[in-house]
């Protein structure tokens, strides 16, 4: 399933220098307040029949990211571009033509799902929306089509949002996302909220849609363990930066910036035969309302120096396809594999 | 190791709408002194309501029922009256809970809720139990102490809000330590953080810790011994190594192979359990699990299975497929 990796020209999203500042208003902008910082020059592309991970912690900026993707939030500066065009001057009108090409499944099924309305209604309604039926019974027939599909039963296709588990309710929220066809699905946190067991089957039918339908998903996630099952590329985020993106394999095997290398051995993984070295970050993730000047992630890092402090590192290819921001990659390499050699005599 | 807590054929039921309904249903086992053990299972399935039967949280006039015995060094904690039982919490055993930010006050520092508590517990003077709370925030990694400790909970991350909630837990030091999802909330870097605290503790302190969670990879990094619920029974119980290397219960297995590690074969569909976890009030008269369970036959649906005893020590396990003496005849 992650053999699309000679796709290299089907670029079908991209976004350039991506930033979005919140909470600027004129009077702050006088009074010397620079605003929250979420997002801070953020550029990937999304390639067809791909899933592009965007992970972090909270705060990092991987929903903000997410959302401006669709232009749910507007970025304060930046481009984005659907098949090469930019679509940051379409009106709204156009823009919501276009958002049938991209969908997006959010975080809580629980507050995503319109009450007041029967599944079948909501799944049947962005065709109408649409117009990609002539009427109502049409929608209905592939909304049914697509229910069964992501494993609704026949007699519950009346039913009320509540009535379902949110598992259900995360498989309703994919049908409804995927029914217009689209080529991308921005996916923010589609199983965080749900039990083990469920999470599994939801990432199964993920992985099963994305074969039937050929959509690329962005994949917002903090859990690092289901990034590496889903994604076939892998984007880091801290502080409202990218700072590591490379394919999934490359990423999880040799993580080159210290904050992966942190987050990597953090993630508690449920199989005790897996030891690893912690790598403990001290001290917590800066506010985005002093933004550190610099290299973002120098008030933690062990590798910092004073040139970090004062110089934003610059993202460059230290391989093909591992993009990495760090001055000191070279010589945190060096020194890691001089300690690895130590350690095995 | 001496047992510190035994809690024997726990029944907790809630009077509710539409009847009785039993959450947590002959539930036994113990805590050793200076152990660490783990409880995990989905969302309903019992492990959050054990903990708060033990500390019985619940409201017993109206709402709920226990039954069995919870024997904190032998003394039965549901025989005890309310006001013996108010100098139990927080002095004996002491809880932390998932979301910090509404477990503290959100209009008291840090500092007088910590003082409170050693003093509801202990005479002492004010100025003395201050003295205490610094040193508290200061075992729990708190930068700053002395200042922190006139700080509101709102001031703090999520990070030190968990601190300080263990400093507090701690302030009396009690012998049993339960940690409802300690670390649900938070991030992964900052939970990494907040384990070690809590097993450093544990190593420090000698006390008793039950870990409630539903993240099997905590559990594997932190516990000696784990309990697996579902619905709310034991399904199995053992050491952790055994829990991990040699599953028993089909729910167990179903769940450690569903839960993607960085050593999962991406190019595999993820194991799946089928189904959902039902209601309490549609569970049959067998086996709970057998209306999702891949080897279930018609004796699981008829009757109840009970906890067998397997080869090793300590591990048993809720399933007919090892009623014969553990030995396990099926394959793997």
């Amino acid at each position: 399933m992650k053999q699309n990796k000679k796709t290299e020209d089907n670029v079908i999203f991209e976004v350039k220098n991506l930033s979005k500042v919140f909470g600027v208003k004129k009077a702050d902008r006088k009074k010397g307040s620079g605003g929250i910082r979420a997002v801070n020059d953020v550029s990937f592309a999304i390639r067809e029949k791909e899933t592009f991970a965007l992970v972090g912690e909270s705060g990092c900026g991987k929903s903000t990211t997410g959302r401006m993707a669709l232009r749910l939030i507007e970025p304060t500066e930046g481009d984005i571009f659907y098949h090469e065009k930019s679509i940051m001057q379409l009106k709204s009108g156009e823009m919501r033509a276009l958002r049938k090409n991209m969908q997006m499944v959010f975080q809580d099924p629980y507050s995503s799902l319109n009450p007041r309305k029967s599944i079948l209604s909501i799944v049947a309604e962005p065709l109408l929306i649409h117009n990609m039926v002539e009427n109502k019974k049409q929608a209905e027939e592939q909304a049914k089509e697509l229910l069964c599909r992501v494993g609704i039963r026949e007699d519950q296709f009346d039913r009320y949002p509540h009535e379902f588990s949110g598992g259900q309710k995360q498989r309703i929220s994919m049908a409804r996302a995927i029914i217009t066809k689209p080529e991308i699905i921005i996916c923010d946190e589609p199983v965080s909220a749900l039990d083990v067991s469920i999470q599994a089957q939801v990432l199964n039918l993920l992985r099963e849609l994305q074969e039937e339908y050929r959509v690329s998903y962005l994949f917002i996630s903090h859990d690092m363990s289901v990034v590496k099952y889903i994604s076939d590329r892998v984007a880091v985020m801290y502080l409202g930066t990218i700072v590591e993106e490379a394919a999934t394999e490359d990423l999880f095997a040799n993580p080159l910036h210290p904050y992966t290398q942190a987050l990597l051995s953090a993630v508690p993984e449920a199989d005790p035969d897996i030891k690893k070295e912690r790598i403990v970050l001290y001290g917590e993730i800066p506010s985005p309302m002093n933004f550190p000047s610099g290299c973002p992630f120098h008030t933690r890092c062990a590798y910092a120096t004073e040139h970090c402090n004062d110089f934003r590192p610059a993202r460059v290819e230290v391989k093909e396809g591992h993009f990495l921001a760090c001055h000191h990659w070279e010589r945190i390499r060096q020194s890691q594999r001089k300690e690895q050699e130590e350690s095995h005599g | 190791m001496e047992n510190l807590l035994k809690v024997k054929e726990l029944k907790t039921s809630f009077q509710t709408l539409r009847g009785e309904v039993t959450a947590v249903d002959g539930v036994s086992f113990e805590v050793k002194k200076g152990e660490i053990l783990g409880i995990v299972g989905e969302s309903g399935c019992g492990k959050s309501v054990t903990s708060q039967s033990i500390m019985r949280l619940y409201n017993e006039k109206e709402l709920v029922k226990y039954e069995g015995e919870v024997l904190l060094e032998g003394n039965n904690l549901l025989k005890l009256s309310e006001k013996e039982m108010r100098s139990v919490r927080g002095n004996d055993i002491a809880m932390i809970f998932q979301d910090a930010l509404s477990s503290l006050n959100p209009v008291f520092t840090i500092g007088n809720q910590i003082v409170e508590a050693i003093r509801l517990h202990e005479k002492i003077s004010k100025k003395e139990a201050k003295k205490r709370a610094v040193e508290l925030l200061r075992l729990t990694g708190i930068p700053i102490p002395e200042k922190r400790v006139d700080a509101y909970p709102h001031e703090l991350s999520g990070g030190m809000r968990q601190r300080a909630m263990i400093a507090l837990a701690l302030s009396c030091q009690p012998k049993l330590l339960i940690a409802d999802e300690p670390t649900t909330a938070l991030d992964v870097t900052i939970q990494a953080q907040i384990m070690d605290l809590i097993v450093e503790l544990n190593q420090k302190m000698g006390m008793g810790i039950m870990l409630i969670t539903h993240d099997l990879g905590v559990v594997a990094h932190t516990c000696q011994r784990v309990i697996v619920m579902y619905l709310g029974q034991i399904v199995e119980e053992g050491m952790v190594d055994e829990i991990f290397k040699n599953p028993s219960h089909p729910y167990t297995k179903g769940l450690i192979k569903s839960v993607p590690t960085t050593n999962t074969d991406v190019s595999r569909k993820l194991y799946t359990i089928k189904g959902v976890v039902p209601l309490l009030s549609e569970a049959g008269e067998g086996c709970r699990f057998c209306n999702r369970c891949e080897m279930a036959t018609e004796k699981c649906r008829t009757s109840k299975p009970h906890l067998y005893s397997m080869k090793n020590e300590g591990h048993r396990v809720r399933c007919f497929l090892y009623e014969k003496g553990g030995d396990c005849h099926e394959a793997k």
